[in-house]
């Protein structure tokens, strides 16, 4: 028995050794320093398998096009195997953070997925620059618009290839409408006597027993952030520089604009009593959506609301966010990029055009009419116009006026242009709880954001 | 060594009464997330969304179980969780013990220090050693495998050799004499002594630790990279996605598979371990 | 004297080996990344660039953060109220459970039940069990009883309450350690008690309480730590709201780990929470000195 125990000894002596050296290693091993002068190795090995990594976040709706867009994928690139990584949602960004500290970061991804965003991890260092690919030219990205191109251009270098394009529309539910013998609202964006005024005249009809949870029923509710409710009134809670340069700077909280949007939606809530309170807000969420329990008669969202609405027990459509003179609404393009430290760009690039392909069969394509969601590229527009038309019962002449109105008046999210938005967000929602259920007023509200946006250390 | 358990066997009427009325009715509030996690698992999508919310499904669907393996390798899951764990317990348990044996027991210069540092390492927040930690894990060339995950379970837990310790201090010291007297040395006592009496509290450890890793989803979503080797934990938040699209009934139902099993275990087993086989204070 | 110390060494000698496995993970897989991560206090880390030393710049502007202080306020709030509820209650239930009673092994566990059920799961069923507008609890209430039902998780004063509720339930592990120390318990000292005449209520607190002592400690300081670092409800139900009042103190150093990628931050705020619950410990464990006993024998 000694003798083993001796044994053992210098086993955990040897342990310790090893142990002490790989902390060591690990420590000075400063992540980020091995990720250039691999293209070599690339070439040499160009004949034997290379795996490459894709990290989605978990969606159960997504599963089976992801499987298709493996095996597919593999079949024209028998060199080249493709291991799909899912990530819960919710803990996306904390997966990532681990990976990009080791330097293993998955090959392709989008970085829009989870609440850190796009620029947070382009201005860590990453995503990879990607346009001497795309200048060595890729005729999958021949019919984008240019403009969707350029969001994820900074300093005229691109970092992504949009795959989706979701725009910010009005949903209306049609069965509350029809009982209170109202007409749809309108697909014309440009119909300016669909404004405010006018959506609050059609809200306070479509409002009833307000106060009795059972059966009260809003004329309206949003999903805007405060800065989007700002955007719709033609305000801006932030500089025009702040979006092009990523960082938020000094906010810009008090311009009239941002004032009376403010205003409007605390009136909708306290006032004119159309509009459910933070609480009731914060309740359905807590279920899902608040346009999905039925009691909401017009609701603005993103363009996702398209795919989750599909399981609402009524019927709904889309149309056009009231007017005001510059009234600005969000997009949310989300895009493919590839790691800075992926050992086989090339082979990731060839990935991301095949799942950027917009030809029946591509990527693009089969996404769209796979898992619904808004395509980015525009050949890809008038077959989903007539698939979405068909799906939520609307002419799809109508809901091409919708989208097209909503990319006009549209422009990128905030979360994915300005670093670390996720925290600006936050910290928005959580000071502006009191204003909306009137304990604060709005000066004293924006006073008190101004002071919390401020004192955050975001750069 | 005969086995006499202390409890208040005869309780007067009216403390009778107060203790069923007490129990029973706060059994309610304790299974309700059970029961409402069942019901949930048995409807459909939009009548979960449905308002006022109701009770029992509408119609009963079944349906959500079959599809749960459909979209899921829940077999496979199952079974990596099953292993895991199995082998996560013995390693932490059995370790945990002879740490918590010499804790209780053994005096060494440094011993109170070292029983500091097994505290202290529970109060810092994980968040702030995962990188490091992910770091050799990745030096060693250990991630995506169980490795990080099952070998650490074999340098004991700090809250299972806490737990313990706290037990074995309440064993009787005489014994340890007995075994001194008769010229055993200090693993004589751990094995003849010590665990025999312990087995109460082991199993107990035993159990805490088995739901805990049946449920650790922070440690296998750092480590594990590929869908095949994922366990349920995983698996589960898997079924969740953004902009209330969670299919919140597959979720549900696959909730309830990843339960049942620990449920019906625990339910066949506390009578072992709960209610133990000797009282560690009763001298044969 | 010379026997006495090569005794005194060979027990220590044990003393290391006993402890040996843990020791090994401690210096392999634990005490590295505490020892990193205590460096990184000083630094600047946003995780993919080398660590930059800043001196004690992030506890000087952790000294004046307004979320610093609000969420350690909350997280205190929290644990004032979760720990004393829950042990309490855990040992009242686990006394209860160890009577006599009809479907016991089934009571058993169903108060165990909302343990086993994950963190995340369990966090969703409640947030729509205690849902102010939809949840049946609140229905319930105002169907039987004519009440308006509290807003729960979503009004300011009752979050961190609802929490604690929360938190109780999932207290199984707490209820089963108690009632594995009650298993325990030697029957011979309530026998002579009780010929002695003593009352129940006399017995439980003479004899049971300091019986229990040892692992009334182990649930308090278990409890103490992980209240204070309570994270996955205001994760998955509240997001730390509303207005800030469940940004647990854990939640907002996530915050600034994984959201803003401020490692040394964190790491400054990890080791001040450390600080804390270190001293409580202590403090606890001092505390109880002289009414923690460990052997039944010491007090014939």
């Amino acid at each position: 028995m000694k003798k083993s125990f001796i044994k053992k000894n210098t086993m955990v002596g040897l342990i310790l050794i090893l142990a002490t050296s790989a902390l060591l290693s690990a420590c000075s091993d400063k992540p980020g320093s091995e990720t250039s002068g691999n293209s070599n190795n690339n070439s040499v090995e160009s004949n034997q398998k290379v795996e490459i990594v894709w990290a989605m976040a978990a969606d159960p709706d997504k599963k089976a096009w992801q499987d298709a867009m493996v095996s597919t994928f593999e079949e024209t690139h028998p060199n080249i195997t493709v291991r799909l990584e899912n990530i819960p949602y919710d803990q996306f960004d904390q997966k990532l953070t681990t990976m990009i500290s080791s330097g293993k970061t998955p090959d392709v991804w989008n970085p829009n997925q989870a609440d850190s965003g796009f620029a947070t991890y382009m201005k860590m260092g990453a995503l990879k620059d990607l346009t001497p690919y795309i200048e060595k030219g890729a005729q999958e990205l021949d019919t984008m618009d240019p403009n969707l191109l350029d969001i994820y251009k900074i300093d005229g270098r691109n970092y992504g290839i949009p795959l989706v394009s979701n725009a910010t529309y009005l949903y209306y539910n049609k069965d509350l409408f029809d009982q209170a013998n109202l007409p749809y609202p309108t697909t014309d964006w440009d119909d300016t006597s669909w404004n405010y005024d006018k959506m609050l005249e059609v809200a306070g009809k479509l409002t009833h027993d307000v106060g009795n949870v059972r059966k009260q029923v809003f004329g309206f509710s949003s999903a805007l952030s405060p800065n989007a409710m700002a955007w719709s009134f033609g305000g801006d809670f932030f500089k025009p520089e702040a979006y092009e340069t990523a960082l938020m700077g000094e906010p810009d909280l008090f311009n009239p604009n941002n004032i009376e949007a403010l205003q409007f939606n605390v009136d909708l809530i306290n006032k004119y009593k159309v509009a459910p309170d933070q609480q009731t807000v914060d309740a359905s969420a807590q279920l899902g959506d608040p346009f999905l329990t039925g009691k909401v008669a017009m609701y603005i969202t993103g363009g996702w609301g398209l795919g989750s609405y599909k399981s609402a027990e009524f019927n709904w459509g889309v149309a056009a966010v009231p007017y005001h003179e510059g009234r600005k609404v969000t997009l949310y393009v989300d895009p493919w990029s590839i790691s800075e430290s992926s050992k086989h760009p090339d082979e990731a690039w060839e990935f991301v055009r095949h799942l950027a392909d917009p030809k029946e069969g591509g990527g693009a394509y089969r996404y769209m009419n796979e898992v619904g969601r808004t395509p980015a590229d525009s050949s890809l527009f008038e077959l989903w116009y007539e698939q979405m038309g068909k799906q939520i019962g609307m002419e799809p002449a109508d809901f091409k006026q919708v989208h097209e109105g909503s990319i006009k008046y549209g422009r990128e999210a905030e979360n994915h242009l300005i670093v670390k938005f996720n925290t600006i967000f936050e910290t928005m929602k959580q000071t502006m709880s009191t204003v909306w259920n009137g304990k604060k007023s709005i000066d004293n509200g924006l006073k008190e954001l101004d002071q919390n946006l401020r004192s955050l250390k975001l750069d | 060594m005969k086995r006499k358990t202390y409890a208040y066997n005869e309780l007067r009427p009216v403390s009778k009464v107060a203790v069923y009325l007490l129990l029973y009715g706060g059994v309610l509030l304790f299974s309700f997330p059970l029961l409402w996690m069942i019901l949930t698992s048995l409807k459909s999508l939009g009548e979960i969304h449905k308002i006022p919310m109701t009770w029992i499904p509408a119609k009963i669907q079944w349906s959500n179980y079959k599809q749960i393996f459909i979209d899921a390798p829940m077999g496979n899951y199952l079974w990596n969780s099953t292993w895991y764990t199995c082998v996560t317990v013995f390693g932490t348990v059995l370790t945990s013990s002879l740490a918590a044996f010499a804790f209780a027991r053994l005096r060494a210069r440094g011993g109170t220090i070292l029983f500091a540092l097994v505290l202290s390492t529970m109060m810092i927040p994980s968040q702030v050693t995962l990188i490091p930690q992910y770091l050799i894990f990745n030096e060693l060339n250990w991630t995506d495998s169980y490795l990080p995950l099952v070998v650490p379970a074999f340098t004991a837990s700090a809250f299972t050799i806490f737990l313990l310790r706290q037990f074995y201090m309440g064993i009787s010291r005489e014994l340890d004499e007995a075994v001194k007297i008769d010229g055993g040395n200090r693993f004589v006592m751990y094995y003849r002594i010590m665990l025999p009496l312990s087995l109460p509290a082991l199993a107990t450890a035993a159990v805490l630790e088995m739901m805990s890793r049946w449920n650790d989803l922070f440690g296998p979503l750092i480590y594990l990279n590929n869908g095949s080797k994922y366990p349920l934990s995983l698996g589960l938040a898997n079924f969740t996605a953004a902009y209330g699209a969670t299919p919140w009934q597959l979720l549900m139902a696959a909730s309830v598979v990843a339960v049942l099993p620990l449920l019906i275990l625990f339910f066949m087993a506390q009578k072992y371990f709960i209610q133990g086989i000797v009282t560690s204070g009763s001298k044969g | 004297m010379v026997k006495l110390s090569k005794e005194v060494k060979r027990e220590e000698r044990s003393f290391w080996l006993f402890i040996a496995p843990w020791f090994i993970g401690f210096i392999l897989f634990t005490g590295g990344p505490m020892l990193i991560s205590l460096l990184l206090c000083f630094t600047e880390y946003n995780v993919i660039s080398s660590p930059k030393f800043v001196g004690l710049d992030n506890f000087r502007v952790l000294f004046q953060d307004r979320l610093f202080y609000k969420s350690l306020f909350v997280t205190v709030y929290y644990s004032l109220l979760a720990v004393p509820f829950t042990i309490v209650t855990s040992l009242v239930i686990a006394v209860m459970l160890n009577q006599k009673v009809r479907g016991q092994a089934l009571l058993r566990t169903l108060y165990y039940a909302p343990s086993i059920i994950s963190g995340v799961a369990v966090s969703f069923l409640w947030s729509w069990l205690l849902n102010p507008q939809f949840g049946v609890v609140n229905s319930l209430l105002y169907d039987w009883f004519g009440i308006e039902g509290p807003g729960w998780f979503t009004s300011s004063a009752t979050v961190v309450p609802s929490m604690v509720l929360m938190q109780l339930t999932a207290s199984g592990g707490t209820m089963v350690i108690f009632l594995a120390a009650l298993q325990s318990l030697p029957a011979d000292l309530f026998e002579a008690a009780s010929i002695d005449g003593a009352s129940k209520l006399r017995m439980f607190a003479k004899i049971t309480l300091p019986l229990l002592s040892p692992v009334i400690l182990f649930n308090t300081i278990i409890s103490i730590i992980g209240s204070l670092q309570v994270f996955t409800q205001s994760y998955v139900i509240t997001k730390g709201g509303p207005d800030w009042n469940s940004y647990f103190y854990v939640y907002y150093l996530f915050d600034t780990a994984f959201k803003q990628f401020r490692m040394g931050y964190a790491s400054a705020q990890a080791w001040i929470l450390f600080a804390i619950i270190f001293a409580l410990t202590l403090i606890t464990l001092r505390g109880s000195k002289r009414h923690v006993h460990y052997e039944y024998e010491a007090k014939k």
